[in-house]
């Protein structure tokens, strides 16, 4: 809930930066709730995932058009777009998850997931250290 | 490209931009997101959380591999080189890129005194792939002056919006913008005339004019060109025309640039240029010599001449006469003897604020100099009292430029008092009062 307000209040004055503290706290609140419901698997985390993209393309959109008002095709390709990368984050997250309900995992499986998380860093590192360098 | 002198439009330029590429903060937070959540899904061994991240990871893969750096022109061209104050002039933006763009930003930098007609700061349009497509936006002249129309900014993002391209490109276009006319009914009349040909002053005490006066009968050595054919078929003899002999004045506008009171987007230098202008316009048209002199920290000058083409030159060193900070001293003496010829009327527009354009405006009746001042009031633009003090410092103020103001009068030079909000109209009534209530007491 606070995640939410956070989010309203980063959206209504323009301001990116909240704007990832909220999906930073949304996240948050949603590995607190895992945790408090124990070992159980979350049937509906696909759902969550999905809606968690869902709000965070609105939420860019939605500052991205604060600062220019686009021609109304324009705003028409950019809604299919999300409409489309939603509906794949959702079939990518279901089958995430199903892939995990299958089995234990494996080696195969873990040595994927690592490497997913090495890349995810490498490219969040790499980001930082343009980020530094750049005027 | 040269510029065309028969073609009013600006030259146009056209660049190719230098692109930057940045990460968009939605780039930096799904990735971070992602990250995180797929080593929180390896340490905490909650398969849900690699779900979480599984979208993300999506976006990420599609949008940074649809980012493409893209090639992009721009071109400029203003409709018109040269407007009048508060009229429009369309800028014309011709945009090219090799890639299709979604969404391409342009933000154009107006400097100060032109805005855009309407909408926001920033347009977007689509481009289809190697498309040139022209905008056109209207923008108003808020202000007299020259503008300089500098750079142009365009963006343009990835189709998810996670890269950002942007772009600076020159435009170098160059407005030219005329005061606007003030309303004005009679002019001062200049007390000396003289005989003039054109720009030469001539040295006979008569010369021909255009105007008709009268018939006199033909003596020889008149011109053939000046019989009356009429009258000389109607009586006895021949007969020729005889015309007034063309006097005309010589008027010097003097513009004082030392210091202006300004509140906001208007001030003093603005009216006294608006003035200057439309009464340089008025004498000029009535075939007066009109001359100008810039008074200021910059010193500057015009000789005086006749004819429309005097009228440009003069509103284009209005144009750029503008307020610099200065403390060395000026007298009448640094303006060359040409600018000022003898018997010459001199108007001067000035808010009489720095000691040194009120000592010289001083030094011109002293010099045998036909001079009226018209005070361009600072008081309506200074700082409303906040208090009594601030009331009473006020008003000592006021009652210095009234005994600054006697004493032009007592050296005979009319001083007229004009305020923002009233027509000049009004302040040259009291100056052409002033002279001729001025000639009847010397008459006594």
């Amino acid at each position: 809930m606070g995640a939410v307000i956070v989010l309203a209040f980063a959206l209504s004055s323009a301001r990116p930066r909240t704007v990832a503290w909220a999906f930073a706290l949304l996240a948050g609140e949603y590995v607190i709730s895992l945790e408090i419901q124990g070992d159980q698997l979350d049937r509906a985390a696909y759902v969550y995932a999905g809606l968690f993209l869902v709000a965070g393309e609105l939420a860019y959109w939605s500052l991205e058009l604060t600062v220019v008002r686009p021609e109304s095709t324009a705003l028409i390709r950019r809604l299919v777009a999300i409409v489309l990368v939603a509906v794949g984050g959702f079939a990518l997250a279901f089958v995430v998850l199903a892939a995990s309900a299958l089995g234990s995992g494996g080696v195969a499986l873990t040595a994927v997931g690592v490497a997913a998380a090495v890349g995810a860093v490498a490219l969040v590192a790499g980001l930082a250290v343009r980020a530094r360098q750049s005027p | 490209m040269s510029r065309d002198r028969a073609d009013p439009r600006c030259r146009r330029s056209r660049s190719t931009l230098g692109v930057t590429r940045t990460a968009s903060p939605k780039l930096a937070v799904y990735a971070t997101l992602a990250a995180a959540s797929l080593l929180g899904s390896l340490v905490l061994g909650r398969p849900e959380l690699a779900a979480l991240a599984a979208p993300l990871v999506l976006v990420l893969a599609v949008g940074l591999g649809l980012a493409d750096e893209p090639r992009l022109t721009v071109g400029a061209t203003l409709e018109r080189a040269r407007v009048a104050e508060g009229d429009e002039v369309a800028l014309d933006l011709e945009l090219g890129s090799d890639r299709a763009l979604e969404q391409l930003e342009i933000f154009v930098s107006l400097p100060r005194g032109l805005i855009r007609r309407r909408g926001t700061a920033a347009d977007t349009i689509r481009l289809q792939k190697d498309e040139r497509r022209t905008i056109r936006r209207a923008l108003r002249a808020q202000r007299w002056g020259g503008y300089r129309l500098e750079e142009v900014l365009l963006r343009t993002r990835s189709p998810l919006g996670l890269v950002v391209h942007e772009g600076r490109a020159t435009l170098d276009a160059e407005l030219r913008v005329y005061p606007r006319e003030e309303t004005l009914r009679e002019l001062v009349g200049s007390r000396e005339t003289q005989v003039f040909t054109g720009n030469i002053v001539s040295r006979a005490k008569e010369a021909e004019g255009i105007e008709f006066a009268d018939i006199r009968s033909f003596v020889p050595g008149d011109q053939i060109r000046r019989i009356n054919w009429r009258a000389s078929a109607r009586w006895p003899g021949l007969w020729v025309n005889q015309l007034h002999p063309e006097r005309n004045a010589d008027v010097i506008l003097f513009v004082d640039s030392f210091e202006e009171a300004r509140r906001e987007d208007e001030g003093t230098l603005d009216m006294a240029v608006r003035a200057a202008a439309t009464i340089a316009r008025r004498y000029l048209a009535q075939r007066d010599r009109v001359g100008l002199v810039g008074f200021g920290a910059t010193l500057r000058w015009l000789l005086p001449r006749m004819g429309s083409i005097q009228l440009y030159r003069i509103i284009e060193a209005l144009i750029d006469i503008e307020i610099s900070l200065s403390y060395a001293w000026s007298g009448i003496d640094v303006i060359p003897r040409r600018v000022l010829p003898p018997r010459a009327l001199v108007v001067a527009l000035s808010p009489l604020l720095d000691e040194r354009s009120q000592r010289a405006l001083l030094d011109l009746p002293a010099r045998g100099f036909d001079l009226v001042v018209v005070e361009v009031s600072p008081i309506p633009f200074g700082p409303t009292p906040a208090g009594p003090v601030e009331e009473l410092a006020r008003r000592l103020w006021e009652l210095k430029r009234e005994a600054l103001r006697s004493r032009y009068e007592r050296h005979g030079v009319p001083v007229a008092d004009w305020r923002a909000g009233t027509e000049l109209a009004g302040a040259i009534e009291g100056v052409n009062a002033f002279r001729r209530y001025a000639r009847r007491a010397r008459a006594y």
